[in-house]
């Protein structure tokens, strides 16, 4: 709350003072596509990263960080966390490229990056469970 | 696409993780200062040092390959003023990172072996570290007002705001610096004893 909603608060807003200053218009593609990427990653987290981090405090200060109700938790929150990283490297790309609907190579690419994030999100979940259920809690 | 696209979005990758987590460090740095906990200050600096070859070399060493190959394969030259800014500030940065903050980083890990996290010579060399980190962060702070803007000589307000955020940021960093120093002048016959 400190930091990244700030953060990310402002680049909305100069992104629309950019749209309102410059060359550009909010029918344009990768302005649309910006837009949303920022609505996906603000609200997950303003209703699961944030709020779970607060959850996972107490839960921490309740049964201590061994847990392994814990541990899944941190898991879970781990897992998010990347999925939103992904949809962050695609709003980079996005903003970078500025691709239009013709641009195939570009949107697929955007496409590409979340997945490929994803896929490493379910591998490294599944490697993080498997380590999880190795060690005694 | 084009191959151009490509190296400005790994370029701004690749600062946006170089300077997003210097700044996110200071904010942890300046939680844990307000908290007096030099244990928890001593704890970031070690991850400050893991992140250092393991994530802060390589993104500026990207940046600073794609930005290369961005004025051989774009409409740039390296004559433009903001190019040699850019570039002259990233020496300045590397520079600083690998001549004055490392050392001082080792000091600081020799310190908290003889006396811990606690003692006042440890406290003081973990102050002027961050200190420094503080200095660095104003430095990329202009680097990214230089590449937004691209000024050319005739950009003298541009110019003269960045010039005077860096002289505050120095004037700042000497006082500081002095005051840190004092503490130690005053310190040492005490701690002979």
């Amino acid at each position: 709350m400190r930091l990244f909603t700030p953060a990310s608060l402002l680049a909305l807003a100069f992104g629309f003072l950019l749209v309102q200053e410059g060359p550009w218009s909010y029918d344009e593609l990768w302005i649309d596509l910006g837009l949303a990427g920022f609505a996906i990653t603000f609200l997950l987290g303003f209703f699961f990263l944030g709020p779970e981090s607060g959850r996972l405090a107490k839960l921490i200060d309740a049964e201590g960080p061994a847990s392994p109700a814990v541990r899944a938790r941190i898991r879970r929150i781990l897992f998010v966390s990347r999925l939103d990283l992904g949809s962050l490297y695609a709003i980079v790309w996005i903003m970078a490229v500025k691709p239009s609907a013709g641009d195939a190579g570009a949107l697929a690419v955007a496409a590409a990056i979340p997945a490929a994030a994803a896929m490493l999100a379910v591998a490294l979940y599944q490697a993080d469970g498997r380590r999880a259920a190795e060690v005694p809690a | 696409m084009t191959r151009y696209e490509f190296l400005i979005y790994l370029h701004i990758l690749g600062a946006i993780v170089w300077v997003g987590v210097v700044i996110f460090f200071q904010y942890l740095v300046f939680r844990a200062e307000r908290t007096g906990d030099y244990g928890v200050l001593w704890g970031l600096l070690r991850d400050i040092e893991w992140l250092t070859n393991r994530l802060f070399i390589p993104a500026t060493l990207l940046v600073l390959a794609t930005g290369i190959l961005m004025v051989v394969d774009g409409p740039w030259s390296f004559s433009q003023l903001w190019i040699d800014i850019g570039l002259t500030a990233f020496v300045v940065t590397f520079a600083l990172g690998k001549g004055v903050i490392e050392p001082v980083g080792k000091k600081v890990d020799v310190l908290v072996e003889e006396h811990g996290p606690d003692h006042p010579a440890t406290r003081r060399q973990l102050q002027a570290m961050f200190l420094l980190m503080r200095a660095d962060v104003a430095l990329l702070v202009v680097i990214v007002a230089d590449m937004a803007s691209k000024p050319t000589a005739d950009d003298v307000w541009t110019l003269a705001v960045g010039g005077a955020i860096l002289a505050a940021t120095a004037v700042y960093v000497a006082l500081r610096f002095g005051s840190l120093q004092a503490g130690a002048a005053e310190a040492a016959p005490a701690l002979a004893e």
